[in-house]
């Protein structure tokens, strides 16, 4: 009973991040590569991410504050960024990159670092919204799979 | 007088002359032995005579034996030195070839006007398949001892037609000749066969129509030849069956040309023979073009055949060679079944072999698992020199993210091309992109991508992408 009810939490947790634009339809098929070789698929690529963007953003910082701009680098960075949070289906953050490149494209200095607090921002609440769901997930037990096991 | 003669034949007559007034008297018996000792000399002389003629018969022989291995060690040295000159002249067609196909790619990359573009492309496709021929054609010995062997695949038969008409068109309309084409209604779009080989048949057959007309018109038609028109009187040695996966397909090339003397028609196909008259219908003076398709149709277990009212009235050719039915595509199977959430360990591709590239760790590790969970065996990889280093002929199919900041992925398409250029097996190259734009697809398509899929892909498309890939080597889809 209590699995049940943690999985209908699970649920309505992603129905909202999705409606909420949080996350788009990528996550939905990152689930589905989620099988019995590969139960924890989805939170590795996740945990991955945020370790390989915090990386990334420390990078853009840096080159945002030291010096000239070159902003050719910054689109660089930003480009991977970007790819990095389409591929796992981070819409809002996805969409704050895509503005940042604008500015980068036209050379907008004051535009990049507006932007890029934005960046940030969307990506520290995914970051902790994320987090939620996992552990949530985590006590659900493996979805779709009958007789899955509590962890 | 007694003729001294063996059998029937007189040798020698010999006369005893006996003076009327001569002394001796001859007794009878004397006389009868005079006879014996005649007839032996008779046989003596037979027995000379036959003797000469023996030695003069074998001293005949003697000298036609020594003729006989003069001409075989100069036919010998005929053949010696033909196989050396093909071998140079081989190695001698080959290099220039390359460099037309190398220049006519190279040209290709440049800026082109659209007209400019359609020549160059249609030398390049020329020069592909007299590259093919020169290998062919001068690879005598394959075709001598038959171990010449079709490479058979899927492929799209009426593009084979519409190619060849492309091709012929403008030498065509240079001498003023229309030409048309006529594919039956119910002529497969795919068949399974040796699609260059069936190109170069039709090429030469129509090239030669097109050649030896002045003036006119020239009709090509194909069609799925039904049982009773697959035996010919023509042909009667010609035994088709037609069954479940295949068909054969008739093709007949009618040409209001020079025509052909028909007593001249069965020498046409044999190798390098000249007809007496100065039109023959064998291509480029060689006399090969129709004796290798006879060899082709013939391994494709056809028929093709000539047949003309005669001179200056015109020659229409024929051939029938059998071809496969493709499985039933993709596209029964995939979109169309039902969607199942958990299609976990569906799979028709356990064990394809593939390699991602991708610098990104995040999107690499994604591609991974999406394929990996349709079964495949993924290798990734993150730069260029690894992707080289790693990619082999056992993968199958490739997937270069080509809008990498950095990297260059046409160019890595381009050189994986040319790493694999010279092996059978090569991989299938596609490109991962996010960008919607048509000039990205063309790029693709320049340097020879198989194909390109926008990100992001779900499973289902992956799924059936992979399936398209591999059955027609080719996916462009709409961006």
């Amino acid at each position: 009973m209590d699995r049940n009810h943690l999985k209908r939490q699970v649920d309505f947790m992603k129905r909202s991040l999705l409606d909420q634009g949080y996350l788009d339809e990528q996550f939905i098929q990152l689930e589905e590569l989620q099988d019995d070789d590969n139960p924890n698929f989805v939170e590795e690529i996740v945990t991955l991410f945020f370790n390989d963007s915090a990386r990334l953003l420390q990078n853009i910082e840096q080159a945002l504050v030291s010096g000239p701009i070159d902003f050719t680098r910054l689109d660089n960075y930003m480009h991977q960024f970007k790819g990095s949070s389409s591929s796992i289906g981070a819409k809002r953050v996805k969409n704050e990159c895509t503005r940042f490149k604008e500015y980068c494209t036209a050379g907008n200095a004051e535009g990049c670092f507006r932007t890029f607090v934005q960046v940030k921002q969307e990506h520290a609440i995914l970051r902790t919204k994320l987090e939620t769901y996992f552990q949530l997930a985590r006590q659900a037990g493996p979805s779709g799979t009958s007789g899955g096991q509590v962890r | 007088m007694t003729g001294l003669s063996s059998h029937t034949k007189c040798y020698a007559l010999m006369v005893l002359m006996l003076p009327s007034d001569s002394a001796r008297q001859w007794h009878v018996h004397e006389l009868e032995l005079v006879e014996v000792v005649a007839d032996q000399v008779a046989v003596a002389l037979s027995h000379a005579a036959i003797l000469e003629e023996s030695m003069r018969a074998r001293d005949l022989l003697m000298e036609q034996n020594v003729a006989l291995d003069l001409a075989r060690r100069e036919a010998e040295t005929a053949i010696r030195a033909r196989n050396d000159f093909l071998a140079v002249m081989n190695h001698e067609m080959r290099t220039p070839m390359h460099a037309i196909i190398a220049l006519s790619s190279l040209l290709q990359e440049t800026e082109l006007t659209p007209e400019q573009r359609l020549m160059v492309e249609t030398i390049l496709k020329s020069s592909n398949l007299l590259a093919t021929l020169i290998n062919d054609v001068l690879d005598l010995s394959k075709l001598e001892d038959g171990s010449l062997q079709l490479d058979i695949g899927t492929f799209n038969l009426h593009s084979v037609f519409k190619e060849v008409l492309n091709l012929i068109k403008p030498v065509a309309s240079v001498k003023k000749l229309s030409i048309t084409l006529n594919l039956a209604q119910d002529l497969p779009v795919y068949a399974v066969g040796d699609e260059k080989r069936l190109m170069q048949t039709v090429l030469n057959v129509v090239g030669n129509a097109v050649k030896f007309s002045k003036e006119g018109s020239i009709s090509i038609i194909a069609f799925v030849a039904k049982s009773e028109s697959l035996r010919d009187s023509r042909a009667p040695d010609f035994f088709p069956m037609p069954s479940d996966n295949h068909f054969y397909l008739r093709v007949q090339v009618k040409d209001s040309g020079s025509g052909i003397n028909p007593q001249e028609i069965p020498k046409l196909f044999t190798k390098f023979s000249q007809s007496q008259s100065s039109a023959t219908r064998n291509s480029g003076g060689n006399g090969l073009g129709l004796a290798i398709c006879k060899r082709f149709v013939n391994l494709m277990e056809g028929h093709i055949w000539l047949e003309s009212d005669g001179l200056a009235k015109g020659c229409t050719a024929t051939f029938i060679v059998k071809l496969g039915i493709p499985e039933r595509s993709n596209e029964s199977k995939l979109p169309f079944t039902p969607k199942v959430p958990a299609n976990h360990g569906q799979t028709n591709f356990s064990g394809l072999k593939v390699l991602v590239m991708d610098d990104n760790g995040v999107s690499r590790m994604v591609t991974k698992g999406l394929l990996e969970h349709l079964g495949c065996d993924v290798s990734t990889v993150s730069s260029s020199e690894e992707c080289l280093h790693g990619v082999s002929h056992e993968h199958q199919v490739v997937f270069l993210d080509v809008c990498m900041p950095g990297i260059d992925g046409f160019d890595l398409a381009v050189t994986i091309r040319e790493k694999f250029a010279k092996r059978h097996e090569k991989p299938l190259i596609v490109a991962l992109t996010g960008n919607t734009d048509k000039v990205t697809k063309e790029n693709c398509m320049r340097v020879g991508i198989n194909g390109v899929i926008q990100k992001p892909i779900s499973v289902d498309k992956m799924r059936s992408i992979l399936s398209e890939l591999l059955e027609h080597r080719v996916l462009y889809e709409a961006l």
